[in-house]
């Protein structure tokens, strides 16, 4: 009860300087709480699959590569091993499809969703919670699993189990429904369907599967490598597979974080980003701890009379101890408490949305409970040592006369607040490169035209009808050319992948396979050669246009072939992936009449220069609605497109972005509040001097000087701290911004402006003080 | 050297009106050695703040060695102080983060005298006043009469011709009183116009003249003995 009293009364006397220390505090233990469910979420990744822990993936390792796709008769061998208690492969290849759902016999709906084709195996490896129905449906060729949401979202309230949909041409019954995993499962929440037992069954050149297993034991896995290594038969090994047919066994729960294997299209983090995350989350909460021991300690000179009055009249050390302990506790968990408040606010705006987890109290009580034992610690720690500090001196002595913090307590007090000033700089560098690297990419040349392209999907019906519907199209003012493609150009690190034999020796290159005029159509010129014609696709082979990096590494010649394809010409690297990979080896390829894969699923639209986009997509729109109407078509500008490829950094980047410019606002109000009690103490002091003839400029002088001196001292050691960072983390990147040395300038003077403003303004109050008043 | 008339100061809070000086009237004379008496709260502090350039009158007139001074900015204030007053205080003030050298020195500091200067200008005052060994000390190591010491050397360090002394002796045990009492005399006999606040009649014995000063007005002047 005495504990409280006197904290109310602290909070009372030194209002600004406790609101903005609990302010502080509570902002910081939000941010860590909010860093920390973020963490977890990435953390327990696949976790919630039942025995995660005994899950894994199987990957193909050889020729410096690694797939995550393997050919189904080598699936086969790994599952006759007595230590798989279960294997299941599933088609790697995460698309959407259309679906449509027939209600009361004529209302016809199509649905985009996802469609995993499994063996009905599968739900024996990733256990499937079964609301409805049993999973036991995928035994039956034409039943299918769907989720809990898909099922709300085809048939509202009615039960699915029994309705009929139509995926892929074909009608299927619905056969259970599962409860939907959580966001963070690398198991997406799909149409699982059943893949014919015949599919590939003995095609060793078809790597197309994700093969998953349930291990009875991790040591069983390089038995098990053996096993498989024996019984791949010597011919297959060097036709197909390359290398020795060595594997590796990637747990469940490592999925997420690894980014080394091709052909992987789960969700990934990166463990470097979580730390970088947790990081700040301590560098925050440091920032704010140190506010408040320093807020604890600045109140020394001012509370030490009362607290030795206390003494001379018979209070105990160690009561008084206590008593300062608890108040400082009280002023942590109160700080915890608002914080708990301005997350429970957060929830509902567009901060909620930063994160990928969901930013529930409840549902993350660990952390929330984490969070409030380090408040706990906190509270201990700021409030230990001025409680031992003040209670160290004779009563008598310090009754007497005026009393200040001991130069060593200073020196102290300077390097915490020099701890922060160094943290605050780092972030603020590095925020504005993370910021300057985002414009980098958004306007980094790429080699062929972004901004005056519409792009759009087809569908199966359209792609029956590629001329009419291009006819359509160009019949429109705005629309300049049209040109078809199997991928989106930019916008994947990886694309299909060719091993060709070339004058004896093996190549590999990824290639797009287009229509003739998309060279055309993106502004992408050939420097050698020429440019695909209209007629090429009616020969029997197809072209090839390649690049220069496959042009000087393969030593390509121009109009020689490679198999029967012939290359026609040659073109610059143009930047065919995002920027996190440099351009390698690529072509563009146009089928002809010999064609065993085209499935050309992108339409490019170039509008005019000049005249209106959106009118040009709203008459994309029509034409699309009016060849195939219902189907949901994705029409979009291409530079949003190649936008949306960087959505996770930049979202991170202004969640990082967001968190610094607290950081530095705490740290700021830190110095704020010591500025105002250090001029207090001082003001004793400061009127000395203006008797002894100092005039307010010279007052001002002897504030700024300490502060510039530690501003300077901390840029020193911030500069080559925040190079280091951010080099690292611009390594992510092919295509990255120069490090301007007059960022760390601008960011150092940044800084300063700011402390000497608040300085400045507090100590002007100070220094024009009637001198009087505080002496005597 | 002071002419002061009908001077007065009133100080508000939100609710009282306190008046501190009720139209005190008075002059003293260059080289005079005047004591300011009076009990607590009455208005002695006051007007030695006012004297000192320190604050300035609610109304009235303060002519300092033939200029009106009372009612300056406070810059102007501040140059009128430089050089021309020195103060000693009972708790001395003098600055904890400072050693006595540096003390002494301040407002020479302040008044821009160069540094050899400032030195040979310190060391004459504290071997004045018989402190130069304590030079390198912090105040916290010297005795009350040692540091009362340091504050009459930086007092007179600029050579002023006005000193202004409230209540020099009230910390200091009756030796060291007598010393800094008989400091202040000799600093008058060489020509220094002093001013002190008093509750000792032993201390105001010393001086030319008393005056009384009794809720903020003027009671009695009487010649003192010496």
């Amino acid at each position: 009860m005495k504990t409280f009293k006197n904290f109310l009364f602290v909070l009372e006397r030194f209002k600004t300087s406790s609101i903005l220390n609990i302010a502080g505090l509570s902002i910081a233990f939000a941010i860590f709480i909010i860093i920390l469910m973020q963490v977890d979420y990435d953390l327990s990744f696949d976790k919630c699959h039942k025995d995660y822990d005994h899950i894994y993936r199987v990957e193909r390792v050889g020729d410096g590569s690694k797939l995550a796709i393997l050919p189904r008769p080598a699936a086969e061998i790994l599952f006759q091993s007595p230590h798989v208690v279960a294997g299941a492969i599933i088609g790697p290849f995460y698309m959407e499809s259309s679906v449509t759902v027939t209600k009361n016999d004529t209302d016809e709906q199509i649905y985009k969703e996802m469609v995993l084709m499994v063996e009905p195996s599968f739900p024996k490896v990733i256990h499937f919670d079964m609301l409805e129905g049993s999973d036991a449906a995928l035994e039956e060729p034409d039943k299918v699993l769907i989720s809990r949401r898909i099922g709300q979202k085809f048939f509202g309230t009615e039960s699915p189990v029994g309705k009929q949909i139509e995926v892929w041409g074909g009608a299927r019954t619905i056969g259970g429904v599962y409860k939907d995993f959580p966001p963070n499962s690398s198991i997406s929440n799909a149409i699982f369907m059943a893949m014919s037992p015949d599919e590939n069954k003995n095609n060793w050149g078809n790597f197309s599967f994700c093969v998953f297993v349930h291990l009875d034991h991790a040591g069983a896995k390089q038995e098990i490598i053996e096993q498989f290594k024996a019984a791949i038969p010597e011919d297959i090994l060097n036709k197909y597979w390359g290398g020795d047919g060595s594997l590796q066994f990637t747990p469940l729960a490592d999925l997420h974080f690894t980014n080394d294997i091709m052909y992987d299209s789960t969700p990934k983090s990166s463990r470097a980003t979580l730390m970088v995350l947790l990081a700040i989350a301590f560098a925050i909460l440091a920032i704010a701890a140190i506010n408040f021991n320093n807020f604890s300690m600045a109140q020394v000179p001012i509370r030490i009379r009362s607290i030795n009055t206390q003494k001379v009249l018979g209070a105990s050390t160690g009561s008084l101890r206590a008593g300062m302990i608890s108040e400082s506790v009280l002023m942590n968990l109160l700080g915890f408490a608002l914080a708990l408040i301005i997350v429970f606010l957060l929830k509902s705006t567009p901060v909620a949305d930063l994160l990928d987890a969901k930013m529930s109290l409840s549902a993350h009580w660990k952390e929330v409970a984490l969070t409030g034992g380090i408040a706990l610690l906190v509270g201990l720690l700021t409030g230990l040592y001025p409680a031992l500090y003040i209670t160290s001196f004779q009563p008598a002595l310090v009754l007497n006369g005026s009393f200040g913090l001991t130069p060593k307590g200073k020196n102290i007090r300077n390097a915490l607040i020099g701890v922060q000033f160094v943290a605050s700089l780092v972030l603020i560098i590095s925020v504005s490169f993370m910021y300057m690297q985002n414009n980098y990419l958004k306007q980094a040349p790429v080699g062929y035209e972004r901004d005056q392209v519409i792009i759009t999907d087809l569908s199966n019906k359209i792609n029956s009808q590629r001329d009419v519907f291009k006819q359509e199209l160009k019949s429109f003012a705005g629309i300049e050319d049209v040109a078809l493609s199997e991928s989106l150009l930019g916008t994947a690190d990886q694309y299909m992948g060719w091993g060709r034999t070339y004058r004896d020796k093996d190549i590999q290159y990824q290639v797009l396979p287009v229509e003739p005029a998309f060279l055309k159509v993106m502004n992408i010129s050939v420097t050698e050669g020429r440019d695909f014609r209209e007629d090429d696709k009616d020969g029997r082979f197809g072209k090839y246009i390649f690049n220069e990096k496959a042009h000087k590494a393969y030593e390509l010649e121009l109009n020689s072939h490679i198999d029967t394809s012939e290359i026609i010409g040659f073109m610059p690297d143009i930047q065919f992936t995002t920027f996190h990979t440099e351009p390698t080896p690529m072509a563009f390829f146009v089928w002809g009449t010999d064609n065993w894969g085209d499935k050309m699923r992108h339409v490019y639209i170039k509008v005019t220069a000049g005249s209106n986009m959106f009118a040009a997509m709203q008459h994309v729109k029509s034409t699309l609605n009016k060849l195939d109407p219902g189907y949901p078509f994705n029409v979009r500008f291409y530079s949003e497109a190649l936008q949306s490829v960087y959505e996770k950094e930049q979202r991170l980047s202004s969640l990082i972005g967001v968190f610094s410019l607290i950081a530095i606002l705490i740290s700021v109000i830190g110095v704020f509040g010591l500025v105002i009690f250090e001029t207090q103490y001082r003001r004793r002091e400061i009127s000395i001097r203006k008797i002894m003839g100092s005039s307010v400029s010279e007052v001002l002088q002897l504030f700024i000087g300490t502060y510039c001196f530690i501003v300077g001292v901390c840029f020193v050691i911030a500069v080559p701290v925040a190079y280091y960072f951010n080099s690292k983390w611009l390594d992510n990147f092919a295509c990255k911004t120069p490090l301007h040395w007059w960022v760390f300038l601008l960011s150092g003077l940044f800084v300063l402006a700011i402390i000497l403003m608040i300085v400045t303004t507090q100590s002007y109050k100070a220094a024009t003080k009637n001198p009087t008043e505080a002496i005597h | 050297m002071i002419k002061i008339e009908n001077l007065r100061k009133v100080f508000r809070t939100e609710e009282v009106e306190t008046v501190a000086l009720n139209g005190v009237s008075f002059e003293v004379t260059e080289g005079e050695f005047i004591a300011v008496m009076g009990p607590s709260g009455c208005g002695k502090s006051t007007l030695l703040n006012i004297l000192g350039l320190l604050d300035n009158p609610t109304s009235g007139t303060y002519c300092l060695a033939g200029n009106e001074v009372g009612h300056l900015k406070e810059s102007a204030r501040t140059q009128a102080r430089k050089g021309n007053i020195g103060f000693v205080f009972q708790s001395f003030n003098l600055i904890e983060e400072m050693n006595v050298f540096e003390n002494v020195e301040l407002p020479l500091v302040y008044m821009r005298i160069n540094k050899a200067e400032r030195k040979r200008r310190v060391e004459e005052a504290l071997y004045r006043m018989n402190i130069s060994h304590r030079a390198k000390h912090f105040p916290n190591q010297l005795s009350g009469g040692q540091q009362q010491r340091v504050a009459i050397a930086r007092a007179i360090v600029a050579n002023p011709k006005l000193i202004l002394a409230d209540e020099p002796t009230g910390n200091l045990d009756s030796k060291n009183g007598n010393d800094v009492m008989t400091l202040l005399s000799e600093l008058n006999t060489e020509g220094a116009t002093i001013v002190m606040v008093t509750h000792s009649q032993h201390d105001a014995s010393y001086s030319h003249r008393i005056v009384n000063l009794f809720d903020g007005e003027i009671v009695t002047e009487v010649q003192s003995r010496m």
